[in-house]
């Protein structure tokens, strides 16, 4: 119990401090913190340049691990994460331990840039190493029991990119946003303000380990543990889980829209149990020991947007009809 | 409507008087003062004659007469002021009523004696005194009366007749000393009901009714009456709508039936109770509400902003018995929540 104050108050500091390097990303910080505390991973969607990459390294560089970063391309094979090879000073072949390997256990944070550029196959290991936290590799299974993995979806360019499927999808426990900031002052701030410029020096002014990476995991199983959750509380996630299949169940209209004919597919109970577990996570965060529905609500939108199929006379107007979804399903179901 | 007229001109009556008093008090100091020297002053003037020229003794003399003239005693009359007020004098039928009023200031505390007054009767056979009023106060060295009169005639002429209403006193007192004030006579007017002439000229009927007066034109009433009716029933409609008593619009009456209901729940039944709050709060809202969507609910329903902390206290306990394992203090909650319910009651009628 002690343990969890402390790390409560090192988890609100390293946030704070990750607001001070990422300016205007208050919301996204806040959810890239559940998921660290959550062990879950993140598909990370924005504009160019507003600051991912910058925060993922300020995260690895709070959470001490190591870090690695790969860059999603078309002709990117799965071996490429795993090993690669080359003609020594000798002239010999050598093979030595890709970018998932090179680190071991040591690897906290993976961040795999433009990751709807790989193909495939490339997603399919990952997702393994996302699900089990192990790789085989040279007749051997490395385990990476401390590796979170955050991967960057570009949502300007659609050419020559790989959708991730929806078994892929799955197994990231949010889907971030990350969107220009509009306060002006923030804007003036990143464009003369010449701490902002150079980002080598930024991540260096995060403090390093004061969360160590190598005790994430049992903070988190701490958390889930002490968090409890009532019936009418477990009523009100069901209702929450029920309505991503089938919202005219609960109520929910949108315009233009035949609401038997939306759903494809709704939350998977993997995305459930991630749903939980962040919203305890979330409770956590704000002092508690029992959920509230308002935790629930806080992380509600980016576990489910990704989970949550449209049928293909919908799936166009993603964009435009999960938004009032979401906040169709919020607005409709009382809890209690 | 009867105009009026005045035998004096009221304002003009009062500079007269105020003239006349300041001549009384200056010409008093001057009788007392000035006459002596002036009359030694003709003393010497005579026996000076020899010494002026004779245009300047003749212009020393006139001036000199004029002063002692000033000197000589004015009379001290009991009365400052008197006005009488009459209607027009012609256009009386038999049994018309008319009204008189006369307007008496006396000074040096003279009095009105009201025995002296005409009596309420018959003055004579086609007069009567139907109605005599006295008002009396006081005024700076005396008193002030207003009596209003009322007389009817009865008097059927033949044809227009001049008839007088009779001149009479007014008594007034000072201790012993007796004065009256006499109110002129009043001529009017008469005229008669049925003209003999006419009947000589036309045949036929003679007593005719009068042409039936044509209609005003009520359609600025009627649409004002319409329109008056309109907005009576807009405002009887809103006050319905406000407090809650048009059934068909049941956003107006969530805290009256939810009042009902905590009313008949027992204590021991907090869930329900609370339930039905939170059922409330969600219909008011529109959609469930939950504890961070407060400020965004006061924005929409200002008036329920200054039963905030009740608010917050009722997601507390709310929270804390639906989603906490802690027993929760029960105690007084539901009396807490009846009066809540009370307080938003209030506000969904609009009186605080």
């Amino acid at each position: 119990m002690t343990d969890l104050i402390t790390s409560r108050d090192q988890a609100l500091r390293f946030e704070h401090q990750l607001n001070q390097i990422v300016i205007g990303q208050t919301a996204a910080v806040r959810h890239l913190l559940l998921a660290v505390f959550a062990r879950g991973h993140v598909l990370l969607e924005g504009n160019v340049g507003v600051g991912k990459t910058t925060l993922l390294r300020a995260i690895a560089h709070g959470l001490g691990g190591d870090y690695q970063r790969i860059e999603g391309t078309i002709d990117l094979m799965p071996a490429d994460l795993i090993y690669y090879t080359y003609l020594d000073a000798s002239g010999k072949p050598r093979v030595d331990p890709g970018p998932l390997l090179s680190h071991r256990e040591r690897l906290a944070t993976f961040f795999f840039n433009e990751i709807n550029r790989a193909r495939p196959q490339v997603h399919s290991l990952l997702l393994r190493a996302m699900a089990e936290r192990s790789v085989g590799a040279f007749n051997q299974t490395y385990h990476l029991p401390h590796l979170q993995v955050f991967a960057d979806r570009n949502r300007v360019e659609r050419e020559e990119t790989f959708e991730l499927p929806a078994a892929a999808k799955d197994r990231f426990m949010f889907e971030i946003s990350l969107d220009t900031p509009t306060d002006g002052a923030v804007l003036q701030e990143l464009m003369f303000n010449p701490r902002y410029h150079d980002t080598d020096r930024l991540v260096q002014e995060m403090g390093s380990g004061q969360i160590a990476y190598y005790q994430l995991n049992d903070v988190a199983a701490g958390i889930q543990a002490h968090i409890h959750s009532s019936d009418k509380l477990k009523a009100y996630a069901l209702a929450l889980w029920q309505a991503s299949h089938n919202p005219a169940k609960f109520g929910i209209r949108l315009a233009d829209v035949d609401m038997a004919e939306l759903i494809q597919a709704g939350a998977s109970p993997r995305g459930m149990s991630y749903f939980i577990r962040a919203a305890k996570t979330r409770a956590w965060l704000e002092g508690r020991d029992n959920l509230l529905p308002e935790d629930l609500q806080a992380v509600y939108a980016v576990t489910m947007a990704h989970r949550i199929f449209f049928s293909p006379l919908y799936a166009y107007r993603k964009d435009e009809l999960m938004p009032q979804l979401i906040t169709g399903i919020l607005a409709q179901i009382a809890a209690p | 409507m009867k105009q009026q007229s005045s035998t004096k001109n009221t304002k003009i009556t009062k500079i007269f008087n105020g003239i006349r008093n300041y001549q009384h008090g200056v010409l008093r100091s001057f009788r007392v003062s000035c006459a002596p020297v002036g009359i030694r002053a003709v003393r010497g003037l005579y026996l000076l004659k020899d010494h002026y020229p004779n245009g300047f003794k003749s212009c020393v003399l006139v001036g000199l007469s004029l002063c002692l003239l000033a000197c000589s005693n004015a009379p001290d009359t009991p009365v400052s002021d008197f006005e009488f007020l009459t209607p027009r004098p012609f256009g009386y039928l038999n049994g018309d009523e008319i009204r008189h009023k006369i307007i008496l200031e006396t000074r040096n505390g003279v009095q009105l004696q009201r025995g002296g007054l005409p009596k309420r009767g018959a003055v004579n056979r086609w007069l009567n005194v139907n109605k005599v009023e006295v008002f009396e106060s006081k005024i700076s060295g005396g008193f002030r009366y207003e009596i209003d009169l009322v007389y009817q005639a009865f008097y059927a002429p033949l044809e227009v007749k001049m008839l007088t209403i009779p001149s009479f006193d007014l008594p007034l007192a000072q201790g012993g000393n007796n004065a009256s004030q006499t109110v002129p006579a009043w001529h009017f007017t008469l005229s008669p009901l049925r003209e003999l002439s006419i009947r000589k000229d036309e045949s036929g009927q003679y007593m005719r009714p009068d042409a039936a007066p044509p209609l005003l034109d009520d359609a600025g009433v009627v649409y004002g009456l319409w329109a008056a009716f309109a907005v009576t029933l807009g405002s009887a409609g809103g006050l319905a709508y406000y407090y809650g008593y048009l059934p068909g619009l049941p956003k107006r009456r969530v805290f009256k039936r939810a009042a009902k209901k905590l009313a008949g729940l027992p204590d021991a039944q907090i869930a329900e109770a609370l339930t039905v709050f939170h059922q409330a709060l969600n219909a008011v809202n529109g959609a469930p509400l939950f504890q961070h969507q407060l400020a965004d609910f006061y924005q929409r329903h200002p008036s329920y902003q200054t039963a905030d902390a009740q608010l917050r206290w009722f997601f507390q306990t709310s929270n804390q018995h639906f989603f906490s394992d802690a027993a929760p203090n029960q105690t007084n909650t539901l009396a807490s929540l009846r009066k809540l319910c009370a307080a938003c009651l209030d506000k969904e009628r609009g009186w605080r």
